[in-house]
This record gives structure tokens, C-alpha cells and sequence, in this order.
């Protein structure tokens, strides 16, 4: 096979892939784990396929995934303000990928240091944090701890930079469809009230599937993809 | 002299009993946000009322909200929407605020609105007046 038709199979391959990731993201009801409270939260399985691209194919090639992503899974199973978050999130996370993946130790830290921020803000916010905040503090520390882990981890052994990736990806990916859900609603509290909440599961949800992306890699590695 | 007296006490009574009901303000507002524009509805003083919120969405299709709202706070009885997330963020109300992870929002991101809950006091802060309301219906 020559190296274009190889280039062509292999995308349709990976946007096929993501198709199938991205409707199982939705059968899977993530909201439902924390009591419905916080919306729009998914594992972002699909996003471990961009994962793959950004260390495979070079900008365009991602970026052609993204959108092919993007409106082919928004026209299927989701709406136009489906497609428009998901556009705005999957622009900023894939420029945030490609700008880290070179050196993912530091999107870790950021991711981790963001994710200090927010439960600090919080607590500014609510000095007394009870009921569902308080949980839902307690994830964002943990995952403020998660990145910090992963900075270290990815310092001593860098075949785990697809884990920072990962985690700057999935934070900036929600930074990016809450900037587009304040400008569409006018409603910059979102900014304050949200953001901080979803950088928090962000992280928890980068660093699974960094987890799962990694062991994949190395599996792909070993039969000579 | 004794009659005189029961009457200017009823009559004191009742002025007391009018002032109060010229008084009763709703325990709060929501603010009720979409892609087109943003509207006020209050607190209903005693009973339950629920407001339908329709809207024509960019693809053209019509989607609805169905706002509950109590003398004490709101919740999203019912929406056209795809995942159904505003149904199950529950109840905001004046107490559970400080609870509740969105604080006092109820978000519909495929449906496009926001609901929040103030305070009048809060209301009057940010609006500078208390709004005119359009009337919370009963839903069809």
C-alpha cells in the first residue's frame, strides 16, 4: 500500500473509531455518578483518538480530524449547539495538545496547579463547603494531586507524556465549550460558577484516558503500528 | 365607649392585615437566561406555578423548558432536551445554595438557558429595580 492510501485508510479508520467512542461517551451517563449535579460531563473516550493523532499525524491531519469528529458525530447524535460547543472545545484542545505534547510535564503542572486554583476559589467562595460542594471539592483536590502525580511520573519516565497531554487536553477542551456556552447565553457567572467545578473533572477525566491512551500506545508499539 | 374600642381595634387590625399584603414580595427572582435574551420571573407567594419556556433553536427546530417554581425556589420539571441533565440537577432553592456545586444555577446547554436564583435584595442590586414581571403561568 503506498504511503497515501495509507494516510487515507488510516484517518478513516481513526474518525470511524472516534465515531464509535464518541456514542458510547453518551451511553455512558457520567452525570448520574455525582447525583446529576454537574451537566455535560463525559469520559471523553473519543478524545484519546486526537490523543493518537496529535503524536501521529501532523496539525492539518488533526485538525481535519477533529472537525470530521466534530460535525459528523453532532449531525448523528446531538444538535447544532451540540456541534458548536463541541467545535469551540475540540479547536482549543487541540491547539493546547499540540502546543504540550512536546512537553507534557509542563501541562501537567498547569493542569495541576488550575486545579489548586479552583478548589482555593471555592473555598474563597464558600467558607463553610457542605452536601454536594463539598464532594465535589474533595474531587477537585484529588485531581489537582492526580496532576501533580503526573508531573513527576512524566519526568522520570517520559513515555507517560501522553498522560499531561492528555490532561491539558481535557481541561482546555471544557475551558473552550464553557467560553462558547458564556458567549452564546450571555452568562459570564458560568465562567466563575462552572469552570472551576469542570477543571477539576477535567483533570480526573484526562488522566483516565491518558491512562487508557498510554497502554494503547504501547500496545500499538509492540505489533508495529 | 367599650364598642368603640372593639371596632377601632378591628379596624387596626385589618389596616395591619392590608399593609402586610401590600408587603408580601416573593422570597426571590429567576433569572432566566437563552441564546435571544434574558428574563425575570419571581417567586410565586403560596402556591406552585410552572412558566413554559419555548424557544425556536438555530436549526429550526422548537425545544421547551418547563420551569417550576415554588414560593422558595425553582426546578426544571420537564425539557425537550437530548440528555435531560437540567431535569436532574434538582431543586435551587434560597437554602440549598450554598450546597449545590452550580451554586444557584440550573444550566441547560443543549436547550441554551440558564436559570438563577437571587434574592431580592440581590435582584434589586443587579437590576437596580425590582422587575415587572410577565405572570408565571399555570402549565397546558
Amino acid at each position: 500500500m503506498n504511503s497515501k492510501a495509507k494516510t487515507v485508510a488510516r484517518f478513516g479508520l481513526l474518525v470511524a473509531l472516534s465515531l464509535v467512542l464518541g456514542w458510547l461517551d453518551r451511553a455512558i451517563p457520567l452525570t448520574w455518578f455525582l447525583s446529576g449535579a454537574v451537566p455535560g460531563i463525559k469520559l471523553g473516550l473519543a478524545n484519546t483518538v486526537l490523543l493518537y493523532a496529535v503524536y501521529l499525524m501532523d496539525w492539518r491531519g488533526c485538525a481535519a480530524l477533529m472537525l470530521a469528529k466534530v460535525l459528523l458525530s453532532g449531525f448523528m447524535f446531538g444538535s447544532m449547539s451540540a456541534i458548536i460547543y463541541s467545535l469551540s472545545g475540540g479547536v482549543l484542545s487541540l491547539i493546547v495538545m499540540l502546543l504540550v505534547r512536546k512537553n507534557a510535564r509542563i501541562g501537567a503542572l498547569v493542569i495541576g496547579l488550575m486545579a489548586f486554583a479552583s478548589d482555593l476559589y471555592l473555598l474563597l467562595r464558600n467558607r463553610a463547603p457542605r452536601g454536594q460542594m463539598l464532594w465535589c471539592m474533595l474531587l477537585i483536590a484529588l485531581a489537582g494531586l492526580a496532576a501533580i502525580v503526573a508531573f513527576a511520573a512524566i519526568r522520570k519516565r517520559p513515555e507517560w507524556s501522553v498522560l499531561g497531554t492528555s490532561l491539558a487536553g481535557a481541561v482546555a477542551h471544557n475551558i473552550g465549550q464553557i467560553l462558547a456556552a458564556s458567549a452564546m447565553l450571555r452568562t459570564p457567572q458560568l465562567m466563575f460558577t462552572y469552570l472551576p467545578i469542570l477543571v477539576g473533572i477535567g483533570a480526573v477525566v484526562g488522566c483516565l484516558t491518558g491512562i487508557v491512551a498510554q497502554r494503547v500506545f504501547r500496545a500499538l508499539r509492540v505489533q508495529g503500528a | 365607649m367599650k364598642k368603640l374600642a372593639v371596632l377601632l381595634m378591628i379596624a387596626l387590625l385589618a389596616a395591619c392585615a392590608l399593609a402586610e399584603a401590600e408587603d408580601a414580595m416573593p422570597a426571590g427572582y429567576v433569572r432566566v437566561s437563552t441564546a435571544v435574551e434574558a428574563g425575570w420571573l419571581p417567586l410565586p407567594l403560596e402556591e406552585d406555578t410552572t412558566f413554559p419556556l419555548v424557544q425556536r433553536m438555530p436549526d429550526g427546530s422548537e425545544s421547551l423548558n418547563l420551569i417550576h417554581l415554588m414560593p422558595n425556589g425553582v426546578y426544571m420539571e420537564d425539557a425537550t432536551c437530548e440528555n435531560h441533565d437540567c431535569m436532574g440537577q434538582g431543586e435551587v432553592t434560597l437554602e440549598n445554595i450554598p450546597e449545590r456545586v452550580l451554586g444557584n444555577m440550573i444550566i441547560c446547554l443543549p436547550n441554551q438557558v440558564v436559570l438563577e436564583l437571587f434574592t431580592p435584595e440581590e435582584t434589586l442590586a443587579i437590576l437596580g429595580e425590582l422587575p415587572v414581571l410577565p405572570e408565571a403561568t399555570e402549565a397546558p
